[in-house]
């Protein structure tokens, strides 16, 4: 007989990933290596998920441990009661954040949660995000905040309140905590995450400057709707999936973000 | 036609912006690049049956799925089963 430690660690014997299984889990992996190189990297980790097809189970990245370190070995099956189906890591204690946001949003396949540094330092305080750049762009009218708590969320109601905040918008900041991306799949939550820590960082420099502009409603419409399209997203997410391969391969070296 | 034929082609009709709907889908008996769509549009057919059905598709492996209605379905209901 196992004990429940053990359980929490041993797989369901019945389980047998599908192709789509490993595919999925493929590209998770090599969305968190990308999380990585860009800056979304902490010692207190966050997470990435993606949803098992249309259904109420997703795939999470392992609790305790760092985005460079994933494997597609490194993500359990969980229910949205937080149960782990299968996989030997353990389901990150912040899984109410996925599972609020999973029950409620159909259309969201994939959420990933960083601490990248710009954009928790911008949310520190309310305040809206200017369409400086383009990534600021896509957040327009789509970036929601959240101030309940700072702490880690840990239970169904916190993350509720969560999931309230962010309403249908595309992303959130946590005040003092850091950020959240929603996406249609696991390539738009991904860009949208590095899109959000760019515009924050973008205004941050700006508001040291002294400068801060952004394009008017209509250019970011526009921008919107071109910049942002899913083929566009499609292209963002090859380029950085080309540059990884050239920073795990030695042909290039990682840029120093900060 | 079934569910996934139907949100297929709903899929197709979205990322070609409406140009290529049900219609001109059947006139083509279901061929994609018959009915018109050119190499972008399919990048956003790729993304858009992602995010439809919350399948991956790696474009490393084979893409011949991507010559029909027909064989987009069938490729799609395989990665759900």
């Amino acid at each position: 007989m196992s004990t429940p430690a053990q359980a929490l660690l041993t797989p369901a014997a019945d389980f047998e990933q599908t192709p789509q299984d490993r595919a999925v889990l493929a590209r998770l992996t090599t969305a968190s290596h990308i999380l990585y190189v860009e800056g979304h990297n902490d010692f207190n980790h966050g997470q990435i998920s993606a949803r098992r097809g249309n259904s109420d189970r997703y795939w999470i990245r392992g609790a305790a441990m760092g985005f460079d370190e994933v494997t597609v070995d490194s993500f359990a099956l969980c229910g949205m009661d937080g149960a782990k189906l299968t996989g030997t890591v353990t389901v990150p204690p912040e899984w109410p954040i996925h599972s609020a946001v999973y029950g409620r949003l159909p259309k969201v396949n994939a959420i990933i949660h960083s601490h990248a540094p710009n954009a928790l330092i911008f949310g520190a305080r309310h305040r809206t995000l200017v369409p400086l750049s383009h990534d600021g762009c896509v957040f327009h009218n789509a970036l929601g905040y959240f101030d309940l708590t700072t702490n880690t969320i840990l239970d169904l109601a916190i993350a509720h309140s969560m999931a309230d905040a962010l309403g249908e918008g595309k992303a959130i900041l946590l005040k003092n905590h850091g950020l959240v991306t929603v996406g249609r799949n696991i390539r738009e939550a991904t860009v949208l995450a590095l899109c959000l820590e760019q515009a924050c960082a973008l205004q941050l420099r700006a508001e040291a400057s002294g400068h801060l502009s952004g394009s008017d409603p209509e250019d970011t419409t526009a921008k919107n709707d071109f910049i942002f399209s899913d083929v566009a997203v499609s292209t963002y997410w090859s380029y950085f999936e080309r540059k990884l391969g050239r920073i795990r391969s030695g042909l290039q070296l990682p840029q120093y973000r900060a | 036609m079934d569910e996934i034929s139907s949100r297929v082609e709903m899929v197709i009709s979205l990322a070609s912006k409406g140009a290529v709907g049900a219609a001109e889908l059947r006139a083509a008996k279901g061929s994609l690049i018959a009915a018109g769509l050119d190499s972008v549009t399919i990048l956003a057919v790729i993304m858009g049956l992602e995010s439809e059905f919350g399948i991956t598709i790696d474009m490393n492996e084979d893409a011949s799925f991507l010559m029909s209605v027909d064989t987009i379905a069938a490729f799609t209901q395989a990665q759900l089963d």
